[in-house]
């Protein structure tokens, strides 16, 4: 397994610290996160519903597991990125360069990196945690993917399908990422993409 | 793959953890997949030998299902559930703890259960060859022979009644 | 390692890097896992379709 330095942000004291992000995760990866993180999200699901929070108004990847598809990693096309810090995974993610293409237009058919899954711990997730502890987590595994692309030679293209939801949506958009709106091959999940051009522009503000 | 740079902007990075503060960014289309993509091997057919295995190696060793549930520390419920092959395995842990009290390396058993990807794919024609040994070959209990016979005289009719083929 | 393919191959290799803006490596690396991407969904008794949604069209891919 690969692993490049990367800094995110711990929240409390607003300041970048170093972590690891690591490019091919195996399934003892994802069983290690898992053992850490779904006990934490079932108490955080348990804490909002004695608060009186309704069912409907739940996180909506609580029930997510990744010990679930460490199948996929057998795959040649599959990749899994995680960051790492503190002793635990921060934020995981698995792609995929099969299967999907780009669906705008100019780059239309062309391929790209598909997002088939991202997370940040539940701990960094302002929806099971009040404090979050570390920020910037999901931009880097974004970054991941887009780096991944361009090394491919896809051009920084990159496709995945949002959890419906106002701020998750807005954050995509404002990345520079395009929606399509909802996909009803995926259960009306709305898909978004990354264009090359924007893609470029995201990784270029952070250089 | 090759070592990735990632953006040293710290600027940036304060910036982009602001945004993300408080949104749950995440990407789901895998849980739509998820249903297509079936854990592991072979499936049904590969989780109906996990469960002869177990209920095999249980009576070689001539323990009941409550003797081995003790001995593996496993709840009675779970372990019957496995011996019955109904149900996917979630929890590796189970498996884990059966494997032990009966002396066994766990990997193939979790490959079975779909659990972990099968690394061996020798496996999958072992469990297959496995299941087909135990095929029965008894003869028909009477009461069996007298309902097969109907079911055939029903469901089989002569072309020339029905007027289907076969 | 070398790979032996026919002119015809070539062509169809070059002309599939030119649409997909992709050198032939990439193109070959991306086919191969697709190949098992469908090997692997095949093995497990899934099937594979195209399906035709203006002609309400399925017809089934089989891959050896």
């Amino acid at each position: 397994m690969s692993r490049s330095p990367v800094e995110i942000v711990e929240c409390q004291s607003r300041r970048p610290i170093a972590a690891w992000l690591h490019d091919e995760l195996g399934a003892l990866d994802l069983l290690d996160a898992e053992i850490v993180w779904m006990p934490q999200r079932l108490k955080a699901v348990a804490r909002m519903l004695r608060a009186g929070v309704a069912e409907a108004d739940l996180p909506q990847h609580r029930h997510w597991n990744w010990w679930d598809k460490a199948y996929e990693l057998k795959m040649l096309a599959t990749g899994g990125f995680g960051i790492h810090c503190d002793g635990q995974w921060q934020g995981l993610m698995m792609t995929t360069t099969v299967g999907h293409a780009a669906r705008l237009k100019p780059q239309l058919g062309k391929p790209l990196v598909y997002v088939k899954y991202l997370e940040s711990a539940p701990w960094n997730v302002k929806a099971f945690a009040p404090n979050p502890t570390y920020g910037a987590v999901g931009t880097r595994l974004l970054e991941a993917a887009v780096r991944l692309s361009l090394a491919e030679g896809f051009a920084g293209r990159v496709g995945l399908h949002a959890l419906p939801n106002p701020q998750t949506e807005r954050f995509y958009q404002r990345r520079g990422l395009i929606g399509l709106g909802p996909d009803s091959d995926m259960d009306n999940l709305p898909y978004y993409e990354f264009p090359a051009a924007a893609a470029m522009a995201f990784l270029n503000e952070g250089e | 793959m090759p070592q990735l740079t990632m953006n040293q902007n710290r600027e940036w990075l304060l910036r982009m953890a602001d945004q993300e503060a408080n949104c749950e960014v995440s990407a789901g289309g895998l849980a739509h997949e998820s249903g297509l993509l079936n854990r592991g091997g072979p499936g049904e057919a590969a989780r109906l030998c996990l469960a002869k295995f177990l209920e095999l190696s249980r009576r070689e060793m001539r323990q009941s299902l409550e003797g081995l549930a003790e001995k593996a520390g496993v709840d009675l419920a779970e372990l019957t559930l496995l011996e019955h092959g109904k149900s996917p395995v979630r929890n590796p842990r189970i498996l884990l703890q059966i494997a032990s009290a009966l002396h066994v390396d766990a990997q193939p058993l979790l490959e079975l259960a779909g659990l972990l990807p099968t690394a061996d794919e020798r496996l999958v024609s072992i469990a297959a060859q496995f299941s087909a040994r135990l095929e029965s070959v008894k003869p028909l209990e009477p009461q069996e022979e007298q309902a097969l016979g109907w079911f055939k005289e029903q469901a089989f009719k002569p072309l020339a009644r029905s007027g289907r083929a076969g | 390692m070398t790979l032996n393919l026919t002119q015809h191959e070539m062509e169809v290799l070059e002309e599939l890097a030119r649409k997909k803006e992709l050198n032939k490596t990439a193109v070959l690396r991306q086919a191969l896992r697709l190949y098992q991407v469908v090997d692997e969904k095949l093995s497990r008794g899934e099937r594979l379709f195209f399906e035709d949604d203006v002609a309400k069209k399925k017809a089934e891919v089989f891959v050896l």
